[in-house]
């Protein structure tokens, strides 16, 4: 609604909470090319559902250990927790996600699938 | 009833909300919303959550250009409305019209309006908003730095006989620590000083915040600061101060907040007199003791603030209690003027392969600016499973449903995807659209490419289109996938069951029984009554005991309330609208069965035993309580020379870190009848806080013109109690005259404050809900739903809840019978759609579901199947509110999420 | 007919092509004064030219006036194209005004660069949408009446012109101001001698406007910087 403006190299995909983000999806993403996942969830605290946020983040850190043990280089996947009503944090996290995937070149671990657009 | 509607000058039903118009506004004028810091156009919305999200012109400011017409693409802008009065027929009134905060430029002395950097906390409220003048940053008003330091100052415009108003406002406290903490983790390493008389944190979890705020640093002076001056080169504020130790000290500040008090605007003075509704003399509406929520005027009700100050969670009980009251009047109308939607008949997807419409919004120019419509209308008519794409201007206006009813029949389609804004607004518009052509709801889906794309992306026309296209290819890749659901529908019993018959249970089962619903009360002790039954007046001076007989006759004479005295519950197993409960007589033994619908928890709580000061140890130590009852017993006090109180004991420290609430007005209200009754008494208070919050801050006034004496102790300087020959002492330090004060005594009356009922621990294992660390029952929310659980079907009110005042008891039940009635009164309950589902056949019943379920929706059983007696996660459909926990933690891939499967997330993951 | 030689014409088909820009313009290229010569009142030959070229150089005064420049360099005068001696005269006259006010200030070694930004400024704030359009409706909506068929008094206006000139006008100096790097507020209120307070109300107007942001916070004090 603020119309902060950010690159359009990120694509949404839309979920009740960020507790039904399965581990699986994100290495799914990886595995069709994409260069970086970026998951975003309520405060600790403001969860909707109450406690989602917190089961989803301790899954998350374990994945991201496992992801990194895996070889994937740091930064392709990270999480960010932030209210609904702050746009202009959404905008920064994106800004920054973007940028520092960007510097990590173009996905080329765990690439199995990679969609044709054409 | 007449009301008079001001016009808007935009057509409600054509407006967007896109905002074109304030764009191009050429006048402006000062946003209120911001607290006068911030600038509006003459066409505007307050903020852009409005509800509803439609333009106003401020006709004070509009010069009449008629710009906004011209470049509203919805053609909504109307010049030619007027005034106009509706007359309305109306079975009973709510007032809900609040207060406003008090002018502080008045009192000179703190230089608001002189010095800039002095705000109020309104003011402070919206600078430390992301969304207000400085976008968070907090930052002095005169030259647009952080400040080093800020000082906060309470009870500006309240507890004044002199300037402002003698109440007390009740949120200000609170509040201020807030800011205060806010502000830090806003600003790391800012100081902050807040000055105040006493902090009245009266409220539950409150005390625990302020512990809080003062470990993070924040500075606490008991101290009442009498002006403030400023420097005219730095625009730094110095405040001169008298510190507990006496001396006078000055402190410079970066910025000062004044707390200011509310007060009801004149406006509500004029509504009143309309409504015939009478006011108390500080411009609230007056209500009586035990009917907090009535106005003077059978069928109109109060509630919130213009009813006295009050704080978030007791406005939230008074509005569902007054909602409650209001709708017993109406009983007999339940859902007369109802009209049920109709819908055609069902069309059967089953067997035939997707059929995808897509229809990409242009939402004026707000995507159609910046993302190529109809190359993206042209890219998804290339999508496999995609039989027809059109495009539309405005894809949520009346005609294009209908454009899209048309469609679905014309065209057979069997799934739907719009491509527009957020869901979040008019989801549930294209929902219905596609009910209304047979289509299930859930055959629908959006792509979001305004928030998401247009919106954020104005720069880049072609990445932006060709992200359009992503999206929309994620969308239609779920959209295949997509299957139709059912929201499964369950009887309930109309019974309610109330736990509990103090003073809110007994006015609970009273409310349900007047909405027209059989109701079982289940009482512990062999009368009705709880801690009623030991309160004999309140500080207004009205008679409780008669309260307590009018009740139960009420009770007694209600035909639809069944009472089981002397019982107890031994088992409550189901859900919502579906329970059995189970009731044993503790006399006979004898267990009986009841269904119900839902279930009211009001077992209440009960006075501490103090394990300190001599309690026990010498019959002239007593309790508020049991001095409450000598007084109004009358013989059994001999007429005492001096009586000493102290507040506080075993209360907010320690094991018990939280505060009773009632205790401090307990205390000045039998201060005052000991000096009514024996005039040449002395009458000695110690506490820490004085916690007479609202209106009942009269009361303390009162007390003290009466000579009572209230001495201020410190938690770490506790008063030392000696018995000699005796008699009773009390020796504390005085921080005034910094010497011991030494004070024989011939009653020491301690208050210890309120704990929880014992089994409160039992009932919450039975009815599988949270309790507190003090043990009071867990709400949903602290603030926006205090009455609820978070479990469906399970309601609480009065002290199990927290200790609270008796008019406050009353308003909560009131409240929970409220809440209790949006399940009784429907025909069926109503599941979600898309709710979890278990594969009882891949699941390995290890329980880690049911661990992560914050609902209790789902739970391993052990039943027949036809494979044999098997072990698996079952869902209770009637909670499941669809949020994924279980979903994402299965390991066996059992439990998924109807139309948020594993299957289309994927799809839109392997579509991106 | 003989006149001085200090004056350069520039021909337009109508003064209603007159745009306050090209006027300051002129001056911040180093023009003592410009003057602005249409029809008489009511001999328009596109019938509103001339009216509203008069709002329009009624509202450059302003502008001229705010910034500290004297509105008399600019003028505007109604002659008819056969009256080739009034056309003389009004230039001479012209030149004597301009003269007593002096050699434009964009000369001037010492004020050269502060009063370029300041035109600059002027320039970007009589382009902006709000000022153009309200300018221009001024006529009609005064004598005419505004979309709720109401007169509106010409001060009332005036008085929205006025506020709009001065808003705009602080507004374009901070973005300019910001143009060479980024600042802080007290930094921006003390180069174009603006109350701070002030310069911070516009800052979080801009900043809401997404056309500057916080660049970053240093010793608690903001810096800001053009998108």
């Amino acid at each position: 609604m603020s119309r902060f403006q950010y690159p359009p190299n990120i694509e949404i995909v839309r979920v009740p909470c960020v507790s039904r983000v399965n581990p699986l999806f994100i290495l799914r993403s990886l595995q069709h090319g994409a260069d970086g996942v970026l998951v975003a969830g309520c405060y600790p605290g403001e969860c909707n559902y109450s406690t989602g946020n917190l089961y989803a983040r301790r899954k998350l850190l374990m994945l991201k250990s496992y992801l990194e043990y895996l070889g994937l280089e740091k930064g392709r996947f990270q999480c960010a927790w932030l209210s609904s009503a702050e746009a202009e944090r959404f905008v920064k996290i994106a800004k920054a996600t973007i940028e520092s995937v960007r510097k990590l070149g173009p996905a080329k671990k765990l690439v199995r699938n990679k969609f044709n657009r054409d | 009833m007449k009301v008079i509607r001001k016009p808007r000058y935009v057509d409600p039903s054509k407006c967007t909300g896109c905002g074109l118009c304030a764009q191009y506004c050429p006048v402006e004028s000062i946003d209120s919303y911001n607290a006068g810091m911030g600038i509006v156009p003459g066409i505007f919305v307050e903020y852009q959550q409005a509800v509803p999200l439609i333009y106003t012109i401020n006709r004070d400011v509009c010069i009449g250009c008629g710009l906004c017409a011209q470049y509203c693409e919805a053609d909504a802008v109307d010049y030619t409305q007027k005034e106009r009065t509706d007359v309305l027929d109306i079975g009973a009134v709510i007032i809900a019209t609040g207060t406003e905060t008090y002018d502080v430029e008045p009192l000179t002395e703190y230089g608001y309006g002189r010095y800039r950097n002095v705000v109020s906390s309104i003011e402070f409220e919206r600078i430390l908003s992301a969304s207000g003048p400085f976008r968070g940053l907090v930052l002095r008003p005169s030259d647009g730095v952080e400040p080093k330091s800020v000082a906060f100052i309470q009870c500006v415009g309240s507890r004044s006989l002199v300037k402002g108003n003698e109440y007390c406002s009740s949120a200000c406290c609170m509040y201020a620590v807030k800011e205060a903490v806010v502000a830090k983790e806003h600003l790391h390493g800012l100081d902050i000083s807040i000055f105040f008389m006493d902090i009245r944190a009266y409220g539950k979890d409150f005390d625990k915040y302020v512990e809080r705020a003062k470990d993070s640093g924040v500075k606490f002076i008991r101290s009442r600061v009498s002006n403030i001056k400023e420097n005219e080169n730095t625009k730094d504020l110095r405040i001169t101060y008298e510190s507990d130790d006496g001396k006078m000290q000055t402190n410079t500040f970066g910025m000062v907040v004044l707390s200011h008090g509310l007060c009801t605007p004149p406006s509500s003075s004029e509504l009143a007199e309309k409504l015939g509704v009478e006011l108390d003399r500080f411009g609230f509406c007056r209500t009586g003791e035990f009917t907090p929520l009535e106005t003077s005027q059978p069928g109109i009700f109060v509630s919130g603030t213009f009813q006295g100050p009050k704080d978030i969670p007791e406005t939230v009980m008074q509005s569902s209690g007054a909602s409650a009251l209001s709708s017993e009047l109406l009983v007999t109308e339940r859902g007369s003027l109802i009209t049920k939607a109709e819908y055609p008949p069902k069309i059967d997807v089953m067997g035939i392969g997707p059929r995808i419409g897509v229809f990409v919004c242009y939402c004026g120019i707000n995507i159609g600016g910046y993302v190529d419509v109809p190359a993206v209308s042209k890219y998804v008519e290339s999508l496999e499973g995609v039989v027809f794409v059109d495009t539309n201007l405005f894809t949520c206006s009346q005609d294009s449903q209908e454009t899209i009813k048309q469609k679905i029949i014309e065209h057979k389609l069997n799934r739907v995807v719009v491509a527009s804004c957020t869901p979040r607004t008019h989801e549930p518009l294209f929902q219905e659209t596609c009910e209304s052509a047979g289509l299930n709801r859930y055959l629908f889906s959006m792509a979001n490419i305004r928030d998401q794309c247009s919106w954020v992306h104005m720069q880049t026309k072609e990445k932006a289109t060709e992200k359009a296209k992503d999206l929309v290819r994620m969308t239609v890749a779920k959209a295949r996938l997509l299957e139709p659901l059912e929201r499964l529908t369950f009887d309930l019993t109309k019974r309610g069951l109330v736990i509990g018959g103090g003073l809110a249970g007994m006015t609970a089962a009273l409310g349900l029984a007047r909405q027209g619903y059989e109701t079982i009360l289940v009482e512990r002790e062999n009368e009705l009554g709880g801690n009623l039954t030991h309160i004999h007046y309140t500080l207004a001076g009205e008679d409780v005991q008669e309260l307590l007989k009018s009740l139960r006759k009420q009770i007694k004479d209600e035909p639809k309330i069944t009472v089981h005295m002397n019982s107890e519950i031994t088992e409550i197993t189901g859900f919502i609208g579906n329970y059995k409960t189970k009731i044993k007589d503790k006399d006979t033994g004898k267990e009986s069965e009841t269904e119900n619908g839902i279930v009211i928890v009001a077992t209440g709580g009960k006075e501490n035993k103090p394990t300190e000061y001599l309690y026990g140890k010498n019959e002239k130590v007593i309790t508020q309580q049991e001095l409450e009852v000598k007084l109004a017993l009358n013989s059994q006090l001999s007429t005492p020379k001096s009586i000493v109180m102290i507040q506080c004991v075993g209360s907010r420290e320690n094991e018990k870190p939280y505060c009773s609430r009632y205790c401090c007005s307990q205390a000045v209200k039998n201060a005052l009848k000991i000096k009514e009754k024996f005039p040449e008494a002395s009458v000695y208070v110690l506490y820490r806080d004085i916690r007479t919050y609202g209106t009942k801050e009269v009361y303390y006034n009162k007390a003290r013109e009466k000579g009572i004496l209230f001495i201020h102790y410190d938690e770490d300087k506790k008063p030392i109690v000696t018995e000699k020959n005796g008699v009773i002492n009390v020796v504390l330090k005085d921080p005034v005259l910094k010497r011991d004060l030494s004070i024989d005594c011939d009653y020491l009356v301690l208050s210890p404050g309120m704990v929880p009922q014992e089994d409160n621990e039992t009932y919450a294992k039975m009815l599988k809900v949270p309790l507190n660390q003090d043990g009071f029952f867990l709400e949903a929310h602290m603030k926006l739903r205090p009455v609820d659980f978070a479990t469906d079907g399970i309601y609480m009110c009065g002290i199990c809840h927290s200790p609270k005042m008796l008019d406050e008891s009353i308003s909560q039940a009131n409240a929970a019978v409220s809440r209790a009635c949006t399940i009784l009164s429907k025909d069926r309950i109503q599941a979600e759609g898309t709710i979890a589902h278990v594969d009882i056949y891949k699941c390995a019943a290890c329980g880690t579901c049911e661990a992560v379920c914050t609902y209790g929706a789902v739970k391993v059983v052990e039943n027949e199947t036809r494979t044999g007696i098997e072990r698996y996660a079952e869902v209770t459909e009637a909670l499941c509110k669809g949020c994924g926990a279980c979903a994402s933690s299965c390991r066996m891939s059992a439990i998924d999420i109807k139309g948020y499967a594993d299957k289309d997330i994927v799809a839109m993951i392997d579509n991106f | 007919m003989q006149h001085p030689t200090n004056t350069r014409t520039i021909r337009v088909l109508c003064t209603g092509q007159v745009d306050p820009t090209y006027v300051l313009k002129a001056l911040k290229n180093g023009a003592d004064g410009v003057l602005v010569i249409g029809c008489r009142l009511g001999e328009c030959h596109y019938i509103n030219g001339n009216y509203q070229a008069r709002e329009k150089i009624d509202m450059t005064k302003i502008m001229l006036e705010k910034a500290g420049i004297s509105s008399k360099r600019v003028e505007m005068r109604f002659i008819s194209s056969a009256e080739g001696n009034k056309y003389i005269e009004a230039v001479k006259e012209f030149t004597d005004t301009v003269k007593s006010v002096g050699p434009s200030p964009v000369r001037s070694k010492e004020k050269c660069e502060s009063i370029k930004r300041i035109l600059d400024a002027l320039i970007a704030a009589a382009s902006e949408f709000r000022l153009r359009a309200i300018v221009a409706k001024k006529k009609k909506m005064i004598e005419e009446g505004n979309v709720y068929n109401e007169k509106i008094p010409q001060e009332e206006i005036e008085k929205v012109i006025d506020n709009a000139v001065n808003t705009e006008f602080v507004r374009k100096l901070i973005v300019s101001c910001l143009k060479e790097k980024p600042q802080s507020c007290m930094d921006i209120a003390d180069k174009i001698e603006v109350p701070s307070a002030l310069v911070l109300s516009h800052l979080s107007y801009l900043r809401r406007k997404n056309i500057i942001d916080v660049d970053r916070v240093k010793e608690r004090v903001p810096y800001y910087k053009i998108i």
